[in-house]
């Protein structure tokens, strides 16, 4: 029987709380994963590999910025911006070499190929970081600096709120992007029929570098807001691409509306899972993802477009 | 959105037993088994052998991808029962000889081949990929977290040397065990599967197959059971792969949950494709293409992953479904039909 003190209000809010975090967490890892397939047409399965490798960089940043800065508004901003900006560009020039090829090939050959890359990117981040866990210092550490507050009894971490207000202005921004701006109405454009976009006169390859990069850069953010409250280990790379996947099938593939939803379900069966079933916790999300699958392909929302 | 793949000739029996091809497979059969007693060289006879362990796994595999069509990242699933059947069933029932072990290893695996097969048959492309993989990671989790209380968790299980019909060959010392005794079992493995795959890839039952994959609608049309074929093919491909793991644990003799995770089932799909999912010998090819290139690459530097990445990346796109043994056929076609035009 689950003992009393389990079921007490300050638990339950505790752990709705980690349950937010994780979504806002799988969220990031996974949105990027969904646009490129739903608007490039391109199975990335290393597209977690790169929350992965947010992560590192956000530990060798941190543990390397102590002599410039300590204060908890340069870190947050460094983690927020810097970072998924450096990535940017670096998925920019990825997208022009290692991923163009990959854009006119067969989804199962994609994967076959991104598979590839993921032991490429998992051997590069040993070379520069080593094959050990590491992790942010704690005079340079955002989630320690920021420390708690006490809601109803429940301890609740100023950091993580930080995260998954984060992830809200995230979803926003792309919802308003795909709606009102003149890019995000191509994109929509492209996901229904690529080559008409493209007859159109309108300069796909811009769009596509744009998207990707952006994707990335978002996977890339959330790794480095992930890190201070966890370790570096390239076991982390495959983790997300797990559950990323997880995410995306769930939610249907090309919907962001589908990422966010299927995200929250996630988060919040592992939140729960490991407060009263940790054993098999993980078990319930690919149980979860092998129910969908079979019952509705489609997922949740993936007959519908990227943004309805 | 078909996967296309070429498609197989359709060689009619009596010209294949007076193909060259057989005589070079007899020669080939022989010189391998007598390898070990000439050399007397332990390290390359566990390579050998390890080799022929995933070989075996690789085509039973191709099954699958190469001739029915599908993309599946769940054969882990398959590899790692017959593994861990090896092992749980010594263990637990005490059964200690080895060819009662590999049979019931197949078994167990064509069960679980079966159920994942019954469950994934109607998904196609991605979903297919996507849903075994989520169904083989149900079984690593239950392995890992050791849910039965028979798997030991991360820790794994150690497996001893079984006998072989009652012939207590178990007794022997480790080295002789192996060069006299278990290369020579996988050797047959090998070369039984590799015929009967050639005879049943060859039969009705295989042509129906390769039809489900050109054209699933035709097929249909024409009053095939297609989902049906499909579990059908999935349970051979995953007993073979079964047997492959089977054989497996008792060379390594210690198995753990590794063996059931996804990145496993990314290797096997890994060899296949290097050796050529669209060729019959392909993937045999590919798993000693596969392993020899980690041993090259172990001996030089550590980073031996991007090694592996960056093969797998370029395979995709250049040699794609031929492989290194499609692509050897092609050239070796050129070279010859260059030679009639002089």
């Amino acid at each position: 029987m689950i003992p009393e003190t389990l079921l007490g209000q300050p638990f339950v809010l505790g752990h709705t709380f980690n349950g937010l975090y994780f979504a806002a967490l799988l969220f990031f890892a996974s949105v990027g994963l969904t646009l490129v397939f739903g608007i490039l047409n391109l199975l990335n399965m290393a597209h977690a590999a790169f929350y992965g490798l947010g992560a590192y960089v956000a530990v060798w940043t941190l543990n390397n910025i102590g002599d410039i800065t300590t204060s908890v508004a340069a870190l947050l901003v460094v983690l927020v911006l810097v970072i998924p900006l450096v990535v940017f560009v670096l998925a920019a020039a990825l997208d022009k070499s290692v991923f163009a090829p990959l854009y006119d090939i067969e989804p199962v050959y994609q994967l076959l190929a991104t598979f590839g890359v993921i032991l490429m990117l998992d051997d590069i981040i040993k070379y520069i970081w080593g094959g050990t866990p590491i992790s942010v210092a704690a005079a340079t550490n955002p989630s320690r600096q920021l420390g708690t507050v006490d809601v109803l009894g429940a301890s609740i971490s100023m950091y993580r709120s930080f995260v998954i207000l984060i992830a809200v202005c995230c979803a926003v921004g792309l919802y308003l992007m795909f709606v009102k701006t003149k890019i995000g109405k191509i994109s929509q454009a492209m996901s229904e029929d690529y080559e008409m976009v493209q007859m159109l006169g309108i300069n796909v390859t811009r769009v596509r570098v744009l998207i990707f990069s952006l994707s990335i850069a978002i996977a890339a953010l959330g790794g480095a807001l992930f890190v201070p409250f966890a370790v570096a280990t390239p076991a982390v790379t495959l983790e997300y691409v797990l559950l990323s996947f997880a995410v995306i099938v769930i939610g249907g593939l090309g919907s962001l509306k589908g990422v966010i939803v299927a995200s929250l379900i996630i988060g919040m069966v592992r939140s729960f899972g490991i407060a009263y079933v940790p054993a098999i916790e993980l078990a319930i999300v690919f149980a979860l993802m092998v129910v969908v699958i079979i019952v509705k392909p489609e997922g949740l929302f993936g007959d519908q477009g990227v943004v309805e | 959105m078909s996967t296309r793949l070429p498609t197989f000739g359709n060689v009619e029996l009596t010209e294949t037993l007076q193909d060259w091809r057989l005589l070079s497979g007899i020669v080939l059969f022989v010189v391998l088994a007598l390898y070990p007693g000439i050399t007397l060289n332990a390290y390359h006879t566990r390579l050998l052998t390890w080799i022929m362990c995933f070989a075996i796994a690789a085509m039973g595999f191709n099954i699958v991808l190469g001739y029915t069509g599908l993309l599946s990242f769940g054969h882990a699933a398959f590899f790692g029962t017959g593994m861990y059947t090896v092992v749980l069933v010594m263990g637990q029932a005490g059964i200690n000889d080895l060819v009662v072990l590999l049979l019931l290893a197949m078994i167990m695996s064509g069960i679980v081949g079966a159920i994942i097969g019954a469950l994934s048959v109607k998904t196609h492309e991605i979903y297919f990929a996507l849903l075994t993989l989520a169904l083989a990671q149900l079984l690593y989790i239950l392995a890992v977290r050791d849910i039965g209380g028979l798997t030991r968790g991360t820790d794994g299980i150690g497996v001893s040397r079984p006998d072989f019909f009652g012939i207590p060959v178990s007794e022997l010392s480790a080295q002789i065990y192996l060069l006299g005794f278990y290369y020579h079992v996988v050797l047959v493995a090998l070369a039984a599967t590799i015929v009967l795959l050639w005879f049943v890839l060859r039969s009705p039952f295989g042509l129906t197959l390769k039809m489900i994959r050109e054209n699933e609608t035709r097929a249909e049309m024409t009053g095939v059971p297609v989902l049906r074929y499909r579990v059908y093919s999935m349970i051979l491909s995953a007993m073979i792969v079964g047997l492959g793991g089977a054989l497996y644990a008792v060379l390594i003799g210690h198995i753990t949950p590794e063996y059931l995770d996804w990145t496993m089932s990314g290797e096997i799909v890994f060899m296949a494709l290097l050796g050529g999912i669209g060729t019959f010998f392909g993937p045999v090819i590919g798993a000693g293409g596969f392993i020899m290139l980690q041993e090259l690459a172990l001996s030089y530097t550590e980073y031996w992953h991007f090694t592996m990445g960056l093969v797998l990346f370029v395979v995709v796109l250049t040699l794609r479904e031929n492989g290194i043994w499609g692509g050897a056929k092609t050239l070796v076609e050129m070279i010859t039909d260059r030679r009639g035009e002089q």
